[in-house]
């Protein structure tokens, strides 16, 4: 056992003498290295003593200033190895010091696109610090915009042992410079639009006031019935017209606030473009234009759509399309369904509108031509109010246009109510040449049919009256003087003959233009209804073309 | 914290075959940053990336753990495993003797 033992013990002696050895070699070497000076600091007891170069407190101010600063900086050596990092630069590259320090400075960022912006001027040893701007790929990922001041670094001897980078992160100021460059850019343009809407908008204001003046003026100076009638004409429509531009201020400015709600209910998209265009016809014939109306069957397209509302952005387009046409030019509004929504376009053979133009249409106080608007009148916020309008029911307006003098075309998407789309019957299409308008009697026991066709009449711009019977007619001929009557022949209580034989039996009444609409067309009924005084018979159903024909063809 | 180079923390208990480096240094000192350019240049030269681990301290943050490691200067460089530890004092310039070690353990 002992035997065994024995060289186990020398081996444990000769293993830990080895070690003592070892302990010793490095004590001895660490008393060197603080004789050499390879030391930097020393540790005695808890307290930390640091060595180099001059005080304590100067080596401590400078490591404060450094750990404090904003700015990254990183010290390299003749091998771009990282000797140095403060805390900042910790920071940016989101690397601490102790996993930093030695990596290649590759490694800790890659760099591209290095604008030097010169030298920043002579350094006291004659070499040049340069300044640079560039972007910055972390080993973090970040990448980041940087201002870099590169110098050379020297040690005490003045041997350059590396470079020393001041690196300053500017991309929020980059940033910010950017954006708010593009902030008043367009303060700017809101600023010029502004002055020139104000400047339109005293025009527009003022225009209105000198036909008052002198309606008043004429009306203090004369007596004379007609005169005054005249004047009093010329006032309430000029007033009209400074309520319509207070009104759709007002408007722009209620809608920009979020006061103004819809009332929503279920309507028929035709309806609303009828009713637009009955609001935009004396626009329309002040322009002697010619108005195509296409829509759907009535009840065929359905939307949730405050009527009002939407029959303003409908008469906004007929209006704008009046005013930059030129006289006697073509305007045609269409509804349709496609899709699953309603699509309402309103297209004129007008002015048109530059490419440069189209994306800002619907900027408030936007207007094409100065010339042509000021000359027409408008402050530029009809468009912004159709697009806001019609946002607010969940669509959305479009503008095209040709060019310059190619006209445009207003394109209006609202989604349609499902579940109630009628049979796909064909669209009615209404042709309105100029301005000639009549009072025009329609006289049906059918509601339906009277009511659809003193709608189409309407939107022809004639004032349409209705009678279900003959005694009606009779009763509403006396009242309202029509020019034209379209008369069914089998009415309750008084007959279409007898209510025709009457009319022509009244003073003037040879000059009423009388139409017989009827379901029966034998060759006896077309004389009996020229015996009873009419003067054309026609066999329902009548196309509304033939009739609006008819009765624009008469003087 | 993470360290860089080996992806892996700092700090938790070594496998016993695993090289563990630990370099004591004083931030902003010329020797120091020496010392860490030093040793992380032979490390690489020497040893594959898998096959170590090189922790960095600020011996002014640290020195509980410098006295354990029985380190009374910086820079000192501590082989914390595997066993027996071997310190190295200075800049580190003095590449022949950590070479050497770091070979050792590579060939073992």
């Amino acid at each position: 056992m002992n035997a065994s033992r024995l060289p186990d013990d020398r081996n444990a002696l000769q293993a830990q003498n080895a070690e003592l050895r070892l302990r010793l070699q490095e004590a001895d070497e660490t008393l060197q290295a603080i004789r050499r000076g390879d030391v930097d600091a020393l540790v005695v007891g808890n307290e930390v003593y640091t060595l180099e170069s001059a005080g304590d407190a100067s080596n401590r101010l400078r490591k404060d200033v450094l750990a404090q600063m904003d700015d990254a900086v990183l010290a390299f050596d003749l091998n771009e190895r990282i000797i140095f990092m403060n805390a900042a630069a910790e920071r940016q590259y989101g690397v601490a010091a102790s996993s930093g320090l030695g990596l290649l400075k590759r490694e800790l960022y890659r760099e591209d696109a290095v604008a030097p912006e010169g030298a920043s001027g002579p350094m006291s040893d004659g070499t040049q610090a340069i300044r640079s701007f560039s972007t910055h790929h972390c080993l973090s990922g970040a990448v980041i915009r940087v201002e870099t001041t590169l110098s050379p670094l020297r040690d005490g001897g003045k041997e350059l042992i590396g470079s020393l980078a001041v690196i300053r992160d500017v991309t929020e100021q980059e940033r910010d410079v950017a954006a708010r460059k593009v902030a008043e850019e367009s303060l700017r343009d809101a600023d010029r639009r502004k002055d020139e809407f104000l400047a339109t908008l005293a025009h527009e204001l003022r225009n209105p006031l000198a036909p008052i003046r002198n309606a008043l003026q004429i009306m203090r100076m004369t007596n004379d019935a007609s005169a005054v009638d005249n004047a009093r004409g010329v006032i309430e429509r000029q007033l009209g017209q400074l309520v319509h531009l207070v009104d759709d201020l007002l408007d722009v400015n209620r809608i920009s606030q979020g006061k103004i709600e819809l009332r929503k209910v279920d309507v028929d998209i035709a309806a609303i473009v009828r009713d637009a265009v009955e609001t935009s016809r004396p626009l329309i014939d002040a322009g002697r234009h010619t108005l195509t109306v296409r829509l759907p069957v009535a009840q065929s397209v359905i939307v949730n759509a405050d009527p009002t509302r939407l029959g303003q952005v409908v008469a906004n387009l007929l209006n704008n399309a009046a005013k930059y046409t030129p006289d006697g030019g073509h305007i045609e509004v269409c509804a349709r369904a496609e899709s699953g929504q309603a699509v309402i376009t309103v297209s004129d053979d007008g002015v048109g509108i530059s490419v440069e133009m189209l994306p800002r249409v619907f900027e408030m106080f936007a207007q094409v031509d100065h010339t042509v608007s000021r000359s027409q009148g408008g402050l530029g916020i009809g468009l912004t109010l159709v697009k806001r309008l019609v946002e607010m029911h969940g669509g959305t307006v479009r503008a095209e246009s040709g060019g310059p003098g190619h006209g445009c075309t207003f394109t209006i998407r609202v989604p349609q109510v499902q579940g109630r789309a009628g049979a796909a019957a064909d669209d009615v299409v209404v042709h309105s040449t100029q301005g000639l308008h009549r009072r025009i009697l329609i006289v049906d026991d059918s509601h339906d049919i009277a009511a659809s066709t003193a709608d189409l009449l309407a939107i022809l711009g004639h004032e349409t009256f209705i009678a279900h019977d003959g005694e009606e007619a009779v009763a509403l001929v006396k009242s309202v003087k029509p020019s034209v009557v379209l008369l069914d022949i089998g009415l309750p209580k008084r007959s279409g003959h007898e209510v025709a034989k009457w009319i022509r039996a009244q003073p003037g009444g040879a000059d009423l233009l009388l139409i017989a609409l009827s379901g029966w067309g034998q060759k006896e009924d077309v004389r009996k209804s020229r015996e009873a005084g009419f003067d054309m018979h026609l066999v329902k159903p009548v196309e509304l073309d033939t009739l609006s024909e008819i009765i624009s063809r008469r003087r | 914290m993470k360290n860089a180079r080996t992806g892996r923390q700092e700090g938790p208990a070594a496998a016993a075959d695993e090289l563990v480096l630990r370099l004591y240094v004083t931030m902003g000192t010329l020797a120091s940053s020496c010392a860490i350019a030093n040793i992380r240049r032979l490390c690489e030269q020497h040893l594959e990336p898998a096959r170590y681990r090189l922790e960095v301290f600020n011996i002014a943050d640290h020195i509980g753990r410098a006295t354990a490691d029985e380190v009374i200067a910086s820079p000192t460089l501590v082989r914390v495993s595997p066993l027996p530890r071997r310190r190295f004092i200075g800049d580190l310039s003095n590449s022949q003797p950590i070479s050497s070690m770091l070979d050792a353990v590579e060939g073992a």
